[in-house]
C-alpha cells in the first residue's frame, strides 16, 4: 500500500518566534521550522498502518517550502517515512491556500498513492481548506475530521471515523482516497535514534515550479505574485487577562465566581 | 539551522535532530518522573524501557553489534538532554557506556559478540567495578584478587560505589592478577555476568544526590569468572581503566552541563512568572546578571565538553587532559550554576516543591565521581609537567 | 435554471452557505453568517442569499429566509447516507453557475470549511479562513483574524475577480432576523460531484456533548484537577444552569474523561509539544493554576467568551 502525508514545514509555535515579515508574508527566519504538529498526527496514523502490515506500506511525506525544508522534512523520515518529496521554488514564497492546493495537487499527479492524508490545519496559515481542495483537484473522494483510519487493501475501501458534534459517523470509501486527519489519531511517536541516523540516506526529491509545468505569471498562475489575496492591516491583540485564583473556603469563593461571572453578565 | 552534515564547528543536522528529539523525550517523558525517582530512591526500570525502546541504549555500541555507533560528542549531547531532566536517568546511559568501554576498548570481537547486543538493546545493563573502599582515586591500591584456577578465575574481595552495581547484568570488575608488578601491570579486567555464586550486593549507599541510581557495595567471595571472560592480557587492567576514563569523563562533564542547563531553565521559568515588589524579579538587574553568569559558565562547560569529545575521538596524547580539562570545568559551572539558581528561586529554591534543590545535590557528584576534582588537576598537571 | 426576479442579475452579491443540524433545523452559525451577509450587503456588497443543501432543505430554508431575501433550497434525499461536504459543494457550485461572482460566506467548523475547500478547487477561486470580523472596504470583504494561535490579528482582502469565499468563526456576529422573509426558491439535484461519493456506515453517538461549544455562549471547562469523569457531572450541572456548554482541556481529553469534540482550543493545537516549565514535586506552577482543594472549586473554573 502506498500512503502519501502532506507534511507543511512550519515554525516552530514552541519557539514563540512566529512573526510576519515586512512583506507580510510569514518570516521563515524567525523561528526554526518543525513539521506542522497536525501533520505529525496523520503521519502516526500512517506509520501505525505500516506497523500493521510490515513491508507492505510505503510512505512519502510531500511538502511544499523553502528549500530548508528538507531538513524538516528529516526528522519525519526519522520517524518512519520511506522518502519525501519538496516542491520548492523562491516564486512559491506567499503563495495562497488555492496557489498551494494547486500546486500539491499538480506534483501529486506523478506520485503513486492508495490514500493521501493531511493534517486537520496548519499552525501558520491554519487555513484547513488545502485538503478538500487537493481531494477536488484530483478527483478523489474527500473523507474528513478523522479519528481513525481502517484502510482494507483487498476490498480497495477506507473506513474512517469522523468526529461528529455528537459523536462519531462511519465512513467509507473506495480508494484511492484523501483523508484529512485529527488528533485522535494518536500522539506522535519520537524518531528513534537508529531512525534518525538511517535518515540520512532517505532520498528526497526536489521539484520546482517549472518541474511541475505551472506558471508563476498568467492565467492559472501559482506563487506568491499570483496569490489572490492580500493582507491590508496587522495589530496585536490587547493582552489577555491574566487567570484569576480564587481561593478560600467553598461557600465564600462560589460566592466570588458568581460575583465575577454576573459582573460580566455570563450568569 | 546548522552547516551541511560533518562540516565545521558546529553540530551536523543528525546530532540537531537527536538533540531535539531527546530533548522533547527528556521534557514529556523522563521531566515529570525525576521527582519522584529522587523522592523514592528507586532505580527508574520505567526509563530504561524507555531510553531502550528509543535506541539512546544502543548509541555507544557499534552498529554490527545492534548499537548505534554514535562517535563521542554524539553521546555527551544525548546525555547531556537526559541530564537536563533527571541526572539519575542520564546515568543508565553514562554508566552503559562507561562500564562496557573496557570490552569496546580490549575486548575480543567474539566477546563483544556475546555481550554488546543485549546491552545494545537495554535487555541487560551493565555497571564498572573499579572502586575500593581503600582504593578511591588511587585505583591502583586495589585488593580484589584474581587467581587463574584451570579455566577459570577464581575473585575474591569487594568493591565500592558501584553505580547501578544491584541492578546490572554484566560488570567490568578489576581484580589484582600479578601483586608484585609495579601499579600499572598489577590489574586485569573481567567481564562478571550476574548473578553468579559467590557474588553478593552488600548494601547501597544513602546518598546527596542521584539518589534512584543505586550505589553499591559488592562482595566476591570465591566468585569463579570463565577465562574467556577476561578483558584483554593478564595486567592489562590499568591501562584499559585509564583509557575508559578519557572516553568518560566528557560524559560526566556533559551531565554536568545538563544538569546545570536545567537549572538555567529553570531559573530562568521562574525569573519570568515570579512578582515581588511590583515586578517580575527577572527585571531586576541583580537577577538579571545571575541568570547572564549561570548561561555564559553553562556554555563555555558546553563547548569545552564538546570540544574535548572531538579531541579524545581524534586521539593522541593530549586526550587525557582534555577529558580532565572538560569535567574539571563542567563539574565546578554545575555546582555554581545550581546554586545560583536555588538563589533565583529564593526560599522557594531550598524546598522540594522546585526542582532546583535536587540539582544543586545531583550537581556536586560531578566533581566527585570518576575522579575528583583534585585528580583532574592532577592529571592536567601531569599533561603540563611531564611525568 | 433562472435566477429568480429580484435577483440583480450582472450584480454580484453575498451569498451564505447554510448547514444544518443533525434534526433538520438551521445551524445557529448559519444564522450568523445570514446576518453578517446583510450587513455586508447593506455596506454595498450586492444582494444577500443564502444556499442550502440538505437531504430535506424544507423547514431550514424556510428559517434561513427569515433571515435573508433569498434562499436557494435544494433538497437531496441522497444525501443522507453520504458524507456531505462533497456533493453538497457540487451542488451549490451548480447552482451559482450562472450568478456572478461574488463573496461566499461559510462556517469555520468541520463542514464549512470541507464546503469552503471543495468550492475553492470547483470555482477556480480565493478563500481567506477563521475570520472573526469581515467588513465591507474598497468594493471587496475585509476579513480579520487571529493566526499565530492568536498571537496576531490580520486583516486581509481579495485580490481575485472570481469568486471569493470566507470562513467565519461562531459568534462573529449575532443573528438577527430581517424585517421581512425573504424568497425561497427550490431545487432538486444538479451538480454531481464527479468523485465516488463517500458513504456513512455508521454514526455513534457519546455521551455528554448536548450543547456544542461552539454553539455556546458561556463555557464552563474542566481540567484534570476535577479528578476524573465523575466530576464532569458537577461541571454538567454549573454548565446546565448556566445555559453553557461543557469544556474540557486537552488533558481531560486525552484521559477519556470527556469526548473529543468538547476540548477547549480542540483540533487548531497545533504543536504536540510545549517546551516544558520546570516541573515541581507537587506538579505545582507558582500558585496561580491552583485553587485550594474543595468540593466546589476542585478545578478550574474559567469563563471563556466565544471565539
Amino acid at each position: 500500500m502506498k500512503l502519501v502525508v502532506l507534511a507543511k514545514p512550519v515554525p516552530d509555535p514552541a519557539a514563540a518566534a512566529e512573526r510576519l515579515g515586512p512583506d507580510d508574508r510569514l518570516d521563515r527566519s524567525a523561528a526554526p521550522n518543525v513539521i506542522n504538529g497536525n501533520d505529525e498526527y496523520t503521519l502516526e496514523a500512517a506509520l501505525q498502518i505500516a506497523d500493521a502490515h510490515p513491508g507492505e506500506v510505503e510512505i512519502t511525506l510531500v511538502a511544499m517550502a523553502p528549500a530548508n525544508g528538507a531538513e524538516t522534512l528529516r526528522k519525519g523520515l526519522a520517524m518512519g517515512a520511506t522518502r519525501g518529496l519538496l516542491i520548492t521554488d523562491p516564486a512559491l514564497a506567499g503563495s495562497d491556500a488555492w496557489s498551494t492546493a494547486r500546486v500539491l495537487a499538480t506534483a501529486l499527479k506523478d506520485v503513486e498513492y492508495d490514500l493521501i492524508l493531511a493534517g486537520f490545519d496548519t499552525s501558520d496559515g491554519v487555513a484547513g481548506v488545502v485538503g478538500p481542495a487537493v481531494a477536488t483537484l484530483l478527483k478523489l473522494p474527500y473523507l474528513s475530521s478523522a479519528a481513525k483510519i481502517e484502510p482494507d487493501l483487498a476490498a480497495g475501501t477506507v473506513r474512517v471515523r469522523r468526529i461528529s458534534p455528537t459523536g462519531f459517523d462511519v465512513l467509507e470509501a473506495p480508494m484511492p482516497a484523501l483523508i484529512v486527519g485529527t488528533q485522535l489519531l494518536g500522539t506522535p511517536r519520537y524518531p528513534s535514534l537508529k531512525g534518525i541516523m538511517g535518515a540520512r540516506s532517505k532520498e528526497v526529491a526536489l521539484r520546482s515550479v517549472t518541474d511541475l509545468g505551472l506558471a508563476t505569471a498568467g492565467d492559472g498562475a501559482v506563487g506568491g505574485a499570483a496569490a489572490r489575496t492580500t493582507v491590508t492591516a496587522k495589530r496585536t491583540p490587547p493582552a489577555r487577562g491574566a487567570a484569576r485564583v480564587v481561593r478560600g473556603p467553598a461557600a465564600d469563593a462560589a460566592k466570588e465566581i458568581a460575583a465575577f461571572l454576573a459582573e460580566r453578565r455570563l450568569i | 539551522m546548522p552547516a551541511a552534515a560533518g562540516t565545521g564547528y558546529r553540530l551536523t543536522e543528525d546530532q540537531v535532530l537527536l538533540r531535539d528529539t531527546l530533548r522533547d523525550l527528556a521534557d514529556e517523558q523522563i521531566a515529570p518522573r525525576a521527582a519522584e525517582i529522587d523522592r523514592t530512591g528507586e532505580f527508574p526500570q520505567d526509563i530504561r524501557r524507555l531510553l531502550a525502546r528509543y535506541d539512546v541504549l544502543a548509541l555507544p555500541f557499534p552498529e554490527a553489534y545492534g548499537g548505534v555507533g554514535a562517535d563521542l560528542l554524539t553521546l555527551a549531547i544525548a546525555i547531556e538532554q537526559i541530564a537536563r531532566a533527571c541526572t539519575t536517568s542520564s546515568l543508565i546511559l553514562t554508566v552503559q557506556s562507561l562500564a562496557t568501554l573496557p570490552i569496546l576498548l580490549g575486548g575480543s570481537e567474539e566477546q563483544k559478540a556475546r555481550f554488546f547486543p543485549d546491552l545494545a538493546s537495554g535487555r541487560k545493563l551493565a555497571a564498572f567495578g573499579l572502586t575500593e573502599p581503600e582504593a578511591g582515586s588511587d585505583a591502583g591500591a586495589a585488593r580484589t584478587r584474581a587467581v587463574r584456577d584451570g579455566d577459570d578465575y577464581v575473585i575474591d574481595g569487594g568493591k565500592r560505589f558501584i553505580t547501578n552495581g544491584s541492578v546490572a547484568d554484566l560488570i567490568t570488575v578489576f581484580a589484582v592478577t600479578d601483586p608484585d608488578a609495579k601499579t600499572s601491570r598489577r590489574l586485569s579486567c573481567f567481564a562478571v555476568e550476574v548473578p553468579t555464586p559467590g557474588f553478593s550486593v552488600v548494601r547501597l549507599e544513602h546518598k546527596l544526590g542521584i539518589r534512584g541510581s543505586p550505589t553499591a557495595e559488592l562482595a566476591f567471595e570465591q566468585m569463579r569468572v570463565p577465562a574467556a571472560n577476561r578483558i584483554g592480557e593478564e595486567g592489562d587492567g590499568w591501562k584499559l581503566a585509564m583509557a575508559t576514563f578519557d572516553r568518560s569523563r566528557p560524559g560526566i562533564a556533559a551531565q554536568a552541563v545538563g544538569i546545570a542547563q536545567g537549572a538555567l531553565d529553570a531559573a530562568v521559568a521562574y525569573a519570568r512568572d515570579r512578582k515581588q515588589f511590583g515586578q517580575r524579579i527577572g527585571d531586576f538587574q541583580m537577577v538579571q546578571a545571575m541568570l547572564a553568569d549561570m548561561d555564559a559558565r553553562t556554555e563555555a562547560a558546553r563547548q569545552l565538553t564538546y570540544k574535548a569529545c572531538v579531541e579524545v575521538d581524534a586521539g593522541g596524547p593530549e586526550a587525557s587532559r582534555w577529558a580532565s580539562i572538560a569535567k574539571l570545568v563542567a563539574g565546578d559551572a554545575a555546582m555554581s550554576v545550581t546554586t545560583d539558581a536555588v538563589q533565583v528561586f529564593g526560599g522557594y529554591g531550598y524546598t522540594d516543591d522546585f526542582p532546583v534543590e535536587r540539582m544543586m545535590r545531583d550537581a556536586k557528584i560531578t566533581q566527585l565521581y570518576e575522579g575528583t576534582q583534585q585528580i583532574q588537576r592532577l592529571v592536567i598537571a601531569r599533561a603540563l609537567l611531564g611525568r | 435554471m433562472a435566477a429568480a426576479d429580484g435577483a440583480a442579475a450582472g450584480s454580484p452579491g453575498v451569498w451564505v452557505v447554510a448547514e444544518t443540524n443533525a434534526d433538520g433545523s438551521l445551524a445557529k452559525s448559519s444564522g450568523e453568517l445570514a446576518t453578517l451577509a446583510r450587513s455586508l450587503s447593506e455596506a454595498g456588497a450586492g444582494q444577500a442569499a443564502g444556499v442550502l443543501v440538505a437531504a430535506d432543505a424544507g423547514a431550514a430554508a424556510q428559517e434561513l429566509a427569515t433571515y435573508l431575501p433569498r434562499v436557494v433550497a435544494i433538497s437531496d434525499a441522497g444525501l443522507a447516507g453520504h458524507a456531505w461536504g462533497q456533493p453538497a459543494a457540487a451542488r451549490i457550485a451548480a447552482a451559482l453557475a450562472d450568478e456572478p461572482p461574488g463573496t461566499i460566506l461559510a462556517g469555520a467548523g468541520p463542514d464549512g470549511r470541507d464546503v469552503a475547500g471543495t468550492l475553492l478547487a470547483i470555482l477556480d477561486g480565493a478563500v481567506l479562513v477563521n475570520a472573526t470580523a469581515v467588513a465591507w472596504a474598497d468594493g471587496a470583504a475585509s476579513v480579520e483574524m487571529g493566526v499565530f494561535g492568536g498571537k496576531l490579528i490580520t486583516t486581509s482582502t481579495f485580490a481575485h475577480a472570481g469568486w471569493k469565499i470566507v470562513t467565519v468563526r461562531p459568534n462573529a456576529v449575532t443573528a438577527s432576523a430581517a424585517a421581512s422573509a425573504g424568497v425561497v426558491e427550490t431545487r432538486a439535484g444538479g451538480g454531481e460531484p464527479g468523485v465516488p461519493l463517500v458513504k456513512v456506515i455508521d454514526r455513534l453517538a457519546e455521551s455528554g456533548a448536548a450543547v456544542s461549544i461552539d454553539d455556546a455562549r458561556v463555557i464552563v471547562a474542566g481540567g484534570r484537577g476535577i479528578g476524573g469523569p465523575e466530576g464532569f457531572a458537577l461541571v454538567q450541572d454549573l454548565a446546565d444552569r448556566l445555559g453553557g456548554a461543557v469544556g474540557a482541556t486537552r488533558a481531560a481529553v486525552d484521559a477519556g474523561w470527556i469526548p473529543y469534540a468538547q476540548q477547549i482550543g480542540s483540533a487548531a493545537r497545533s504543536s504536540r509539544s510545549c517546551r516544558s516549565a520546570p516541573e515541581s514535586r507537587s506538579g505545582r506552577r507558582p500558585a496561580r493554576w491552583r485553587m485550594d482543594a474543595n468540593p466546589v472549586s476542585s478545578g478550574m473554573l474559567t469563563s471563556h467568551h466565544n471565539p
